[in-house]
């Protein structure tokens, strides 16, 4: 057992860090208050190779592991959580495409996807459901020489701009896994929503009206998609999971800075003992949190099934992270819940994380499934 | 023991009911609990226009003296709140009802209360609340805005800070250092009124957490108040605020809210269907309203007891601070839970995705409003450690 990063991981680290405190300040309000995707924050991403972390280099990745990705995750929330939730949704089609599409396909694909030249987005949950794929209604109809997708996909991130999208679809019945160019005839989107957290992240509804893509866009063959489905979201959740790590750090970090410097009965607050109940709880969750979220990727870098991990991860680390947040909203007192310190922000944007990619019940199941027995 | 009300309080709370009913009919789209008063011009309509229905009634004045117009008891003032927190319907003035006119008859002369419980019985003016300041949240008593006499005036010069509602409100009630060299910080303070409108007052916002103007900055330079506006003696306006402790404080009108939001809740998990089965039927979601449900319930006996106890002048400092400090957290889980069942579609804001008129998006930034606002809660367990449990006070 182990538990030092390794020489690259720490210097990975160190260089993403000093790369979010240098270039993501400034889009910060872009982002929370006029809930817009700054798209210059697109090539100076791609330039530090933060869309395709463990991908291979052949396809335009940075060839490193998901640990990697984990602490890049949370360097970049630490800053802007909705950065790095972008991020994650080029890894996840990325991975898409790293795991199913052909050679041809990768290497057309993957370097675009890398360089943010193209960016993904990924088409699961619908009006009538977000977690249950026999309830998908979207469908894909054979012909001759295509595949015709018809229906409507909710809360799709990065949608209203994206060049591509993974969208799943019931094919003969059974749901299979399609990729889409967004510019094709019968593809659109509809206004972005405006939402409590994680603002700037462009979410919108996309229909598929009769839109023809060519057979080679069926990813993996037909049907049985589900586990693809699931493979697909072991890699978001981990980035999702690091990103409130992040949260948690930060939330740590503004609470201190504010209690050391906010005076009360003559000397700061930080000497008082509900303050330090407080902290503690934080820095203790914070760390708890972490160290799954280490663990979750370590094993997937040993290309363990690490389905029920990142259920684990998810569950436990998305809560704590709204518990985390607000304490340190309350140790801020009335500062806290104004516009004018950071910790509101951090609040609002850990509270998406719970029912993203899956809800608390979801995780549930998925751990309680794979449970010795 | 008899935790019946009579024949006659079913009817007239009956009654405070039906209004509120009738009046939340027109409340405007996306109105929500304390900032929807001040952040729309709408929001504010509507409260002014909900006060001179109830003070045409006499409901701006239950509990009060007959004197001063009075009618009914705490008890018919509890029943009032009740109904208002259920419909989430304004005016009833915080500031004015709730807060200022009860000081008043505890402290005021005859002149103070003759000259300003009648603009409030009326709903006519309503007011601010300007005592925080920015090194004086918790700590109240370091608050440094100084008034200095020169002949029949106070000349006041500071800052207030998260001052409620101070954009819109016609008069303030404040606290100011008259003394700066008393030997105790709470010696020295004085409570008086003015009007917003005086020279030298400038009200800045501060945008809350969901970006709605629910409070503000304000600036006195120079400002002149006659010396007749302050309440009780000069010097002793500490002891004036301690009276506040006095006053109707069982949080029922929040109470009743989070009835109202577990019905909609209720009702949602009734018809919405998820694989095919109403979530109604998912054990999670009911063990979660169930237990949300023993929560309120408690927080509503707990409320009811403060009530009777203060109707009998019997309450202990404490009891309010257990019910503010319970009836609080369980508002923020309240809301957590209502987001979480309502998934994505409860944290859009008001749009055609949103359920509610996005009310639980909003609310789950207003939740915490009860956790630090009048006492953290942290401050509220301290007075529980003091006065409730007799443990050693500290700092
Ligand atoms: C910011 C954001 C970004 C998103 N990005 C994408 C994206 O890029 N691509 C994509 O496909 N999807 C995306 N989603 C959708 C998200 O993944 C789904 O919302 C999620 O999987 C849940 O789906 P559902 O709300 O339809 O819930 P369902 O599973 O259909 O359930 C219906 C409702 O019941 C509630 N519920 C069910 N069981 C329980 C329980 N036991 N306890 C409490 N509540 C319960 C759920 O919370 C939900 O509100 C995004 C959502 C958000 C908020
Ligand atoms: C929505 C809202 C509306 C408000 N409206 C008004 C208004 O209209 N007029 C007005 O005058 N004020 C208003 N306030 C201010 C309110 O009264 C103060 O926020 C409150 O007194 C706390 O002060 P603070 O915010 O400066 O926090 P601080 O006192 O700075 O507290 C910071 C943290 O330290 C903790 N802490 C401080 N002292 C102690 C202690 N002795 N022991 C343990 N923990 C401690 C607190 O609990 C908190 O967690 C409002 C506040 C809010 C949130």
């Amino acid at each position: 057992m182990d538990f030092n990063l390794t020489a690259p991981q720490e210097a990975f680290q160190k260089e993403v860090r000093k790369f979010a405190e240098a270039e993501l300040p400034p889009f910060v309000d872009i982002m929370d208050k006029e809930n817009r995707f700054p798209h210059e924050v697109r090539p100076k991403l791609a330039e530090m190779n933060l869309y395709g972390i463990p991908f291979d280099p052949k396809y335009g990745g940075a060839g490193a592991d998901h640990v990697s990705l984990a602490l890049a995750q949370i360097e970049i929330s630490k800053i802007l959580a909705p950065v790095a939730m972008h991020m994650q949704l080029q890894h996840v089609v990325g991975d898409r495409f790293n795991k199913l599409a052909t050679e041809e396909q990768k290497l057309e694909w993957m370097p675009q996807i890398c360089e943010a030249q193209k960016v993904g987005c990924f088409g699961f949950t619908e009006p009538d459901t977000g977690s249950n794929p026999k309830m998908i209604k979207t469908t894909a109809v054979e012909e001759a020489d295509c595949y015709v997708l018809n229906g409507t996909k909710r809360f799709i991130t990065n949608a209203p701009w994206a060049d591509v999208m993974c969208v799943f679809a019931k094919l003969e019945g059974d749901i299979s896994l399609f990729f889409v160019e967004t510019d094709r005839p019968g593809f659109s989107t509809t206004a972005k929503m405006e939402k409590l957290g994680l603002r700037g992240t462009d979410l919108s509804d996309v229909i598929l009206e009769d839109v023809r893509v060519p057979k080679d866009h069926l990813m993996g063959g037909k049907g049985g998609k589900f586990d693809a489905l699931k493979d697909a979201m072991t890699i978001g959740k981990l980035c999702l999971s690091a990103q409130c790590v992040g949260l948690m750090q930060a939330s740590l970090e503004e609470a201190i800075k504010y209690a050391m410097t906010r005076m009360h009965f003559d000397e700061p607050i930080y000497e008082l003992q509900a303050i330090h109940w407080l902290l503690a709880e934080m820095a203790s969750r914070l760390e708890a949190s972490r160290w799954l979220v280490y663990r979750a990727a370590f094993l997937k870098d040993q290309g363990i099934d690490s389905i029920k991990d990142l259920a684990i991860t998810k569950l436990f680390v998305t809560s704590t992270a709204v518990d985390v947040c607000r304490w340190g909203m309350q140790v801020h007192g009335a500062y806290g819940i104004s516009k004018e310190y950071k910790i509101e922000r951090l609040f609002r944007d850990a509270k998406m994380y719970e029912l993203l990619e899956g809800t608390s019940e979801i995780q549930r199941e998925l751990i309680v499934r794979r449970l010795p027995r | 023991m008899d935790f019946k009300l009579t024949d006659e309080h079913v009817k007239l709370r009956k009654e405070f009911f039906n209004v509120c009913e009738e009046l939340a009919k027109k409340r405007p789209e996306g109105f929500t609990g304390l900032e929807g008063c001040y952040d729309t011009d709408e929001g504010w309509a509507y409260h002014l226009d909900c006060a001179k229905v109830f003070a045409k009634r006499g409901w701006l004045t239950l509990g009060w003296p007959e004197e001063y117009g009075g009618q009914g008891t705490i008890m018919d003032k509890v029943f009032m709140s009740e109904a208002t927190g259920y419909y989430d319907v304004p005016g009833v003035d915080i500031f004015g009802v709730d807060m200022l006119a009860p000081t008043l008859h505890a402290t005021a002369s005859q002149e103070i209360k003759r000259e300003f419980l009648p603009s409030i019985a009326s709903g006519e003016r309503m007011w601010c609340e300007l005592w925080s300041e920015p090194n004086a949240g918790s700590d109240l008593a370091a608050l440094s805005t100084s008034a200095v006499r020169q002949g029949d005036e106070y000349v006041i010069n500071g800052q207030k800070i998260w001052s409620t509602g101070a954009h819109r409100a016609h008069w303030a009630f404040a606290l100011v250092r008259t003394d700066p060299n008393a030997d105790r910080k709470q010696k020295g303070i004085t409570f008086l009124l003015f009007d917003m409108k005086t020279p030298g007052v400038t009200v800045n916002p501060i945008l809350y957490m969901d970006g709605g103007h629910l409070y503000n900055e304000v600036f006195l330079d120079d400002v002149r108040v006659p010396v007749k506006n302050v309440v009780g003696e000069e010097n002793q306006g500490w002891g004036v605020t301690q009276t506040l402790a006095a006053f109707e404080r069982s949080n029922l009108g929040a109470i009743m809210g989070m009835h109202r939001q577990i019905e909609e809740l209720v009702n949602y998990c009734n018809e919405t269907k998820v694989k095919g089965e109403p979530l109604a039927k998912n054990p999670l979601i009911r063990s979660r309203l169930a237990k949300a449900a023993c929560d309120l319930w408690a927080a509503h006996a707990l409320a009811y007891r403060i009530v009777d106890a203060q109707s009998r002048n019997e309450m202990a400092a404490f009891d309010a601070s257990a019910v503010k400090v319970f009836s609080g957290e369980l508002q923020a889980r309240m809301a957590q839970l209502g987001t979480e069942i309502l998934g994505p579609y409860g944290q859009v804001k008001h749009s055609r995705w949103a359920l509610f008129e996005g009310f639980f998006e909003k609310w789950y930034q207003q939740s915490f409003i009860l956790n630090v606002a009048m006492g953290t809660n942290e401050i509220q367990r301290n007075i529980i450690s003091w006065y409730g449990l007799g443990l050693p006070r500290m700092k």
